[in-house]
């Protein structure tokens, strides 16, 4: 059966670039980004992946926050995801010097990937089982320093996984003792955040953080426009197949 | 992975003396500071291509007060240039840089003088594509060292005087094609681009004008001078180890032109000689020297820079920054298109950058430009196989900036 999606997806994409190739010359960054595609397709997800979450503290004045990301993972990838973040420490709580503290997470799943196999299951041959999910988890610390700006820093760990779990049939055989039974592609990193946030008006919040990820020097920004619930923004990234995404989220404080 | 200990190592001793300074906060007067700043935008290089320019960089930093007269000051910053013209010459245009700067700083303010000591390390890390690893770049380099400034009034001037140390290494440079023509083993040139770097400057204010001078004398600790004549072990170095020295002087002021309209026109001027000659090989693989060049790098460059800033309202500004530089080398000759000297010419360069824009502060933090900048490069080089040395370009884009 996985054969038969590889079959089915290689006829599509013939499909397409043959037809495409009929009316028109593909545009000439199609290949150079399609080779940086290939040669490095974890760094793809990982970004998709920092799109879903925010790394800026929650709101002094509420205790839980819940946020979810609607671009560019819900629509169109159909990457449900959810951020939460709970105030541990108030600013200023135990001493004038001591920062708001935030306990973090974020998990997220492509659902499409969940539910194909169910699609293209018939009764000779079972599909391949394909999941994607992310997660962090970390730590943020947020200072006012007026009455209008705060400054923030945090500490992440951040994972993003693709498996694919071979159905029984398509189970490889490289030796008597060697099977191939799944294939993943696991990109971890641990991420420091550093920060500002500037209140432009009630429930208005304009938001500015750089991240800095050890494992792979990575190095990616975000730009934000908060409202009550709404928030829009960029993130950059300067190294990624696609240096700006735009994003598009929602959040809830309790 | 010697980078990421480093980092890290380096980043836990930060985050532990910042946790001592907080369990000392009653004590404590403590002041934050942090600066944002993303470009993004387009750049048009030499051969019509355009391409996306990203520069991100990121200053934290804390400045306290244990003791009255003392105030130190821990910084951090995190830089990224990404692919876009570049000034200075010899840079490849698809080159992305990353750095790390740690910064610990004391003031001591005396009766009639002020002495600043520092200590800094930075990491520079490079590389000419994604699929190259920012750890095996062949220009990367850590800088560790520090530096001592004296601050107060000298015959009547307020003046400062600075000396500094720092030493360079470049970890995973070597010259392979050096290697083959001197026959020697893999580990023949590595290393020999540290160096020891010292640093003696004086900058006095003159009715609100700057005026500076420095000595910056660079001791290589491995790389040795080449020479005409094949040596005893079978190269083209001698004993002789080299050293480079760069003299910069400059000036500079803020005029008001208008109640509206600021200018802080500026000059200055860079010597740079060193004893280091040059050997040309005709080929990659040539194993014997067509031509031996003195003095090959040595050069003066002045310098002009007349930025202009007008004042439109309570929130807008227009800048105007045009820049125009000279690099004369005394000794070298400029190459013809197939790579042959030009005898009888010095090689010279002129690079003018110009760069225009509109910035409006958007709030008590937060500020937005739009700025276009044209960048344009002569030279009576012509060789240009490897790098632009006649070109035009520019780019455009937006800066937003947050700043405490």
């Amino acid at each position: 059966m996985m054969i038969k999606s590889i079959k089915i997806l290689l006829c599509g994409f013939f499909l397409l670039t043959g037809t495409a190739g009929i009316y028109a010359q593909p545009p000439s960054w199609i290949v150079p980004a399609a080779l940086r595609f290939v040669s490095n397709p974890d760094d793809f997800f990982y970004n998709l992946h920092l799109d879903n979450v925010d790394y800026s503290p929650s709101r002094p004045d509420k205790r839980v926050e819940l946020r979810t990301n609607f671009l560019p993972t819900t629509l169109p990838l159909t990457w449900l995801n959810l951020n939460g973040k709970v105030r541990m420490l108030g600013d200023g709580g135990l001493s004038p010097w001591v920062p708001q503290v935030d306990l973090t997470g974020a998990y997220g799943r492509i659902i499409m990937l969940d539910i194909l196999p169910s699609l293209m299951d018939d009764e000779d041959d079972d599909a391949p089982e394909p999941s994607m999910t992310n997660y962090s988890l970390g730590m943020t610390l947020a200072k006012s320093v007026s009455r209008e700006t705060s400054l923030f820093a945090g500490f992440h760990h951040s994972v993003v996984s693709l498996d694919i779990v071979l159905p029984e049939s398509d189970i490889i055989e490289i030796t008597d003792d060697v099977t191939l039974e799944e294939l993943v592609i696991r990109r971890k990193d641990n991420i420091l955040i550093t920060g500002i946030s500037n209140a432009t008006g009630e429930n208005r919040m304009i938001t500015a953080y750089l991240g800095y990820g050890f494992n792979y020097n990575k190095i990616f920004s975000r730009i934000a426009w908060k409202r009550k619930h709404l928030e829009m923004g960029f993130n950059i990234y300067p190294e990624g197949l696609l240096v700006v995404h735009p994003f598009l989220g929602w959040r809830w404080n309790f | 992975m010697e980078f990421l200990k480093m980092i890290k190592k380096t980043i836990s001793s930060v985050l532990f003396v910042c946790f001592l300074i907080v369990l000392q906060t009653g004590a404590l007067e403590l002041a934050p500071y942090y600066n944002y700043q993303l470009g993004q935008g387009v750049s048009v290089s030499p051969d019509g291509d355009w391409g996306f320019m990203a520069n991100l960089s990121n200053e934290i930093g804390v400045i306290a007060r244990p003791i009255d007269d003392h105030s130190i000051m821990g910084y951090y910053s995190l830089s990224y240039q990404g692919p876009g013209l570049k000034q200075q010459e010899g840079r490849d245009f698809r080159e992305r840089y990353l750095n790390h700067v740690f910064v610990g700083r004391h003031h001591w303010h005396m009766r009639d003088m002020t002495l600043k000591t520092q200590f800094s390390v930075m990491m520079e890390r490079r590389r000419a594509g994604t699929n190259e690893s920012w750890e095996s770049g062949l220009y990367n380099f850590n800088r560790y060292g520090g530096s001592t400034t004296m601050e107060r009034e000298l015959l009547g001037i307020d003046s400062a005087v600075t000396v500094g140390y720092h030493y360079v290494t470049f970890p995973n440079y070597s010259d392979l094609l050096a290697e083959i023509r001197a026959g020697a083993d893999a580990s023949g040139t590595e290393g020999t681009q540290n160096n020891h770097s010292i640093r003696l400057a004086y900058s006095a204010d003159i009715s609100g004008a700057r005026f500076g001078i420095s000595l910056n004398p660079l001791f290589y600790t491995r790389q040795k001078v080449a020479v005409d004549k094949v040596q005893k072990d079978g190269s083209f170095y001698s004993d002789t180890l080299q050293r480079d020295m760069v003299i910069n002087a400059y000036g500079r002021g803020a005029v008001m032109l208008t109640n509206r309209i600021v200018s802080e026109p500026g000059a200055e001027i860079t010597f740079r000689s060193s004893n280091q000659n040059y050997q040309h090989f005709e080929f990659l693989s040539s194993t014997a020297p067509m031509s031996f060049h003195e003095n090959f790098f040595n050069y003066i460059e002045p310098s002009l820079t007349m930025p202009v800033s007008t004042y439109i309202g309570r929130d807008w500004t227009f800048f105007l920054s045009p820049r125009l530089s000279w690099r004369l080398y005394s000794s070298r000759e400029p190459r013809d298109k197939d790579g042959k000297f030009i005898k009888g010419e010095r090689q010279n360069r002129t690079l003018f950058v110009n760069t225009a824009g509109f910035r409006k502060q958007t709030g008590e933090s937060s500020a937005t430009s739009l700025f276009f900048t044209y960048q344009t490069q002569s030279s009576n080089m012509e060789f240009e196989r490897y790098l632009p040395y006649n070109y035009s370009g520019f780019s455009m884009g937006l800066r937003f900036q947050m700043e405490y």
